[in-house]
């Protein structure tokens, strides 16, 4: 049903798109511009990526409603799963929480300033029932 | 009254034989089995697994139950103690609790219910018992070699950098079981949807069926995120990135926003099933239509729905915001509307019928209360404020058992005794079903409604002491737990015993609707002849037809 639909000849073009995205992903992420913009920019060709190899490679375009609705469904999930998260992230009050300051990453703990620890008042960090 | 029936059945059921042939007996040898395709006997594969992994389980509640009968800890030490029930947790919820109806029942059920020869993808069906078995050996290897300390929600940071226990192996067993959950969830969304056979419409469809519908939904959407959850776990106790750990840069309520958008909807794959079962349990006996059979089909898929929605009720004294958690708090009062809708539903279907009380009707009466009392707990723990107070107390640890034990356990054995008969082709003795129902229904309320009031008066959970205060409730409970235990163990004796010695049941024994109900017991390898054709609707009992049979053969009742 659904291979009959494409051809030797789309799967090479579609293909060449996405090598083409890849290259322009790794390019932006070398350009040094504005970070809030590098992130749209990212996710923009990120998403034009997966749906390329979800309409074609996984042949969804020519499928079936049902498997739409499927599909549609999974990403309607994923939303409901970060954006309920972010209601926490968004409305969370760091400093009764007992940051100093709002937490930066770093690549090991030894290279945590001892001023970035929680102040472990008791009760502000950690899940009651882990003991100490 | 329920005496007189069973004789009833009991005639009809000593005319009928066994037939000659039947997937059982079709082939013979360890590699038939090993190997098979049939969708039976997967089920029976399944049926023997759960069944020792719900036996280690108990042992481990024993366990604890054991070192609570005192407020000292003179049994077990703290760290065996937290190994104790870590073990129980992860056996009884990712290898009894989520496969249980589902893997077993619903695999030997749907397809028969829906009038085909398997289901969608038998190799399939066979990789996911595989994978069952595999996680299940690595959880219990993990378990061998020195156990977990995290509790079954393997909350970080702990879990990922502090703990010295086997972290890693017991996550990959549930990681590699999570698998196992997607493939079956998959086969039946498939099923249901493209091999029904001729007339069996959607809405024809035993409420069996739409409530494993809706639970395979939810293993297919939320199994992924456990299994990832777990993954960025590893990868934070093997290469110390920072994901969870606020040491490192992570965030630990991160950890619960992920493993709780699965483990709730979760909840709902133990308990979905066994509401399906209820179904069937309360129409049969009851010898009604299910009322209001739309509302309860739907119900299953509000369900499925609303229960994404509602994680951050396990979070609310975790650090997140307080706004986070009005939100989750008014989302979870939702929940309760279909679960109602399903209870009120069941009742009004007993209402007027012609009940009789075998054991599995038994069963499915214990649900129905314990259900309700679970459901309602929910409901005060979903509430922010009271939880507050709630949180980490037993009062939680007896809602969900209320919940699991009471509900999904229940709906399990009541699944168990209705088709057993369909599984094995032979009756077991009845009487003995009921004295252990009997037994099972008071040892439960023993063991865990103490645990609401020691929960209430404020005594925290996983701990293995406890103040001299609650000493009392505790005793009750660990009383309550050797009766339980007696309930659960009477059943693999005469269930074993009725396997060779019970009598034939014929392929009706209990005078039920619906498809399975129309081929002998055990049904054939391919379970039908030929393409069956239903043109019946579902539950077409008649109260009035069976309580005037009833009154022809043994005069009337009052
Ligand atoms: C009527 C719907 C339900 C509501 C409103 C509800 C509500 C809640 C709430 C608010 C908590 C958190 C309590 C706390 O930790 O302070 C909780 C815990 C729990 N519930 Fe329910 N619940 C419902 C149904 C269920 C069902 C159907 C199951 C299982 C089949 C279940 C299993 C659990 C478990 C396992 C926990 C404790 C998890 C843990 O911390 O270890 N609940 N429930
Ligand atoms: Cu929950």
């Amino acid at each position: 049903m659904a291979e009959a639909h494409i051809t030797k000849k789309k799967y090479w073009q579609v293909f060449a798109a996405l090598m083409i995205l890849l290259f322009l992903t790794v390019f932006v992420a070398y350009m040094r511009i504005n970070p809030w913009w590098a992130i749209i920019v990212a996710m923009t060709i990120a998403t034009i990526k997966a749906l390329l190899v979800i309409l074609y490679f996984m042949h969804v375009r020519y499928n079936s409603k049902l498997t739409w609705l499927f599909v549609v469904s999974g990403f309607f999930w994923l939303i409901i799963m970060i954006g309920i998260t972010l209601t926490d992230y968004k409305t969370r009050d760091w400093e009764a929480a007992g940051y100093t300051e709002r937490p930066t990453t770093y690549s090991s703990p030894s290279q945590v300033p001892a001023s970035m620890y929680p102040q472990n008042e008791k009760g502000t960090a950690g899940h009651g029932d882990e003991g100490d | 009254m329920s005496g007189t029936t069973t004789a009833t059945q009991t005639a009809t059921a000593s005319t009928a034989t066994m037939p000659a042939k039947h997937f059982m007996n079709a082939k013979y040898g360890l590699k038939s089995w090993l190997l098979t395709r049939d969708h039976k006997r997967i089920a029976v594969l399944y049926l023997i697994t759960v069944t020792a992994m719900f036996a280690l389980g108990g042992i481990y509640a024993a366990l604890i139950r054991l070192e609570l009968l005192t407020p000292g800890g003179d049994f077990l030490s703290a760290d065996a103690y937290n190994k104790a029930f870590s073990a129980h947790g992860i056996i009884m919820v990712f290898f009894f609790l989520l496969p249980s109806i589902p893997a077993i029942f619903g695999n030997f059920l749907i397809p028969i219910q829906v009038g085909a020869k398997d289901l969608a993808f038998p190799r399939i069906n066979l990789l996911s018992w595989y994978l069952y078995v595999i996680g299940a050996a690595l959880a219990l290897i993990a378990i061998v070699a020195g156990g977990v300390d995290t509790g079954w929600t393997f909350y970080p940071p702990y879990s990922s950098q502090y703990s010295q226990s086997h972290v890693l192996l017991a996550g990959l067993g549930v990681f590699i079981a999570g698998f196992s959950s997607i493939l079956t969830g998959l086969n039946f969304v498939v099923t249901i949807h493209k091999m029904r056979a001729p007339g069996m419409t959607w809405f024809r469809l035993p409420l069996f069926v739409w409530a494993h519908y809706a639970t395979s939904l939810i293993m297919l959407l939320g199994t992924p995120v456990v299994a990832i959850t777990i993954l960025l776990l590893a990868v934070e106790r093997v290469f110390g990135v920072g994901i969870f750990d606020p040491a490192i840069g992570g965030d630990p309520v991160l950890f619960q926003h992920l493993f709780w958008f699965y483990s709730h909807p979760a909840v709902y794959i133990m308990i979905l099933p066994a509401m399906g079962v209820q179904s069937e349990l309360v129409a049969a006996f009851a010898r009604r239509r299910v009322f209001g059979y739309s509302f309860v089909a739907f119900s299953s898929l509000a369900i499925a729905i609303i229960g994404f929605v509602v994680w951050g009720h396990h979070m609310f004294v975790s650090g997140q915001s307080m706004y986070a958690g009005l939100v989750f708090s008014i989302l979870t009062m939702l929940v309760a509307i279909p679960s109602a809708v399903k209870a009120f539903n069941w009742a009004m279907t007993m209402y007027k019928g012609s009940i009789s009380y075998e054991t599995p009707m038994l069963y499915a009466i214990g649900f129905l209360g314990l259900f309700v009392i679970g459901g309602l707990t929910g409901l005060f723990l979903g509430a922010m404020g009271l939880d507050i107070h709630l949180h980490d107390t037993y009062f939680v640890v007896a809602h969900f058992h209320y919940i699991m034990v009471g509900g999904a356990v229940m709906g399990f054995m009541g699944a168990l005794h209705f088709y057993w008969p369909k599984i094995s082709g032979r009756m077991y003795p009845d009487a003995w079903g009921r004295l252990s129902a009997l037994i099972i229904f008071i040892g439960f309320n023993l063991t865990f409604f103490p645990q609401f009031i020691a929960g209430y008066l404020g005594m925290p959970r996983r701990y293995y002491m406890y103040d001299t205060d609650f000493h009392f409730w505790n005793l009750m409970s660990s009383a309550g737990a050797s009766v339980l235990a007696v309930g659960y163990i009477m059943p693999l004796f005469y269930m074993a015993w009725s396997w060779i010695y019970g009598k034939p049941a014929g392929p009706n024994p209990w005078n039920a609707k619906g498809l399975e109900w129309t081929t002998q017991s055990p049904p054939t390898t391919f379970n039908f002849d030929e393409t069956p054709i239903w043109n019946e609707e579902a539950y077409d009992y008649d109260p009035e037809e069976s309580e005037a049979e009833y009154e022809k053969e043994f005069g009337t009742i009052n």
